[in-house]
């Protein structure tokens, strides 16, 4: 690899996205899943309800093969007790 | 087509589910599905549309015989059955609409993920304690048709307490939801 490549190569790398969980703005690289995104917010536990702009998404499986793009809004609803 | 005919169900008859029924009554549906395992108890009375001599009955049965003193027109089916996994979809596939108004997360999260996987009106609440002062109520339409209401804050796990008028006022919004969708309001203009 020449010192261009390497230098697109770690550009690449370096390559940022900037989504919403819950209205808060966070970071993450490019070829991110929701998966990973949900398993690195405080807010996801067992039983939330998961949303990605707007659209519902129901299951664990789905979470896996989805990937985050640039302004993408996730909502994590997360229900309390009481009723 | 939501009717007030339309098959309407209360999943969990406590503080919610009995006084969500009686304000469904009142308002002319006439198709009600209640579903609880639970009986009636002295320290459900602060907040449950149950009374004194009810004390040891099943909910389902007490709040048949209070529902009726309203309407004799209601046709009510009372499922004596606690929600899960496996009978939830025997339970609601027939449903137009599903109140949830049960008490725990785990609960709460299977019923409105099955309703929204089925394409069903959910209604459900989160956030039903202490006072509606301290704590407003919101009232939110969240996608498809899930909507949500309570302060989204107070959590019975956490301490606090559920008291007659907050339980009573998200279980009205909870009915009043339902006649507005019925009204065909647009539910999009909420704040």
């Amino acid at each position: 690899m020449n010192n261009y490549e390497k230098k697109q190569h770690m550009e690449e790398k370096a390559k940022k996205m900037k989504y919403f969980i819950n209205g808060n703005c966070k970071e993450a690289s490019d070829k991110t899943t929701l998966q990973s995104v949900l398993f690195d917010s405080d807010e996801f536990k067992e039983g939330s309800i998961i949303s990605l702009n707007g659209i519902y998404i129901n299951s664990q499986e789905k979470y896996e093969s989805i990937q985050i793009s640039e302004g993408d809004k996730i909502e994590v609803i997360n229900l309390l007790a009481g009723g | 087509m939501l009717t007030k005919q339309s098959k309407i169900a209360i999943v969990g008859c406590g503080g919610l589910g009995s006084n969500v029924a009686s304000n469904l009554v009142r308002a002319g549906f006439t198709n009600l599905l209640i579903i609880d395992f639970d009986v009636v108890n002295e320290s459900n009375l602060n907040r449950q549309f149950y009374f004194q001599d009810q004390i040891g009955k099943r909910k389902t049965d007490a709040i048949k015989e209070n529902l009726s003193r309203i309407s004799d027109k209601v046709k009510l089916q009372c499922l004596f059955e606690k929600i899960n996994e496996i009978n939830i979809s025997d339970c609601l596939s027939d449903a137009e609409a599903v109140l949830e108004c049960v008490d725990n997360t785990s609960a709460k999260s299977l019923i409105v993920q099955y309703a929204l996987n089925q394409g069903k009106i959910i209604i459900a609440a989160s956030g039903v304690c202490e006072t509606c002062v301290e704590y407003p109520i919101k009232v939110e339409k969240k996608f498809d048709e899930f909507y949500l209401i309570g302060d989204g804050i107070t959590d019975i796990a956490n301490g606090n307490q559920p008291f007659s008028a907050k339980v009573s006022a998200v279980a009205a919004y909870q009915a009043d939801i339902l006649l507005s969708l019925l009204r065909n309001y647009d539910i999009n203009k909420l704040p």
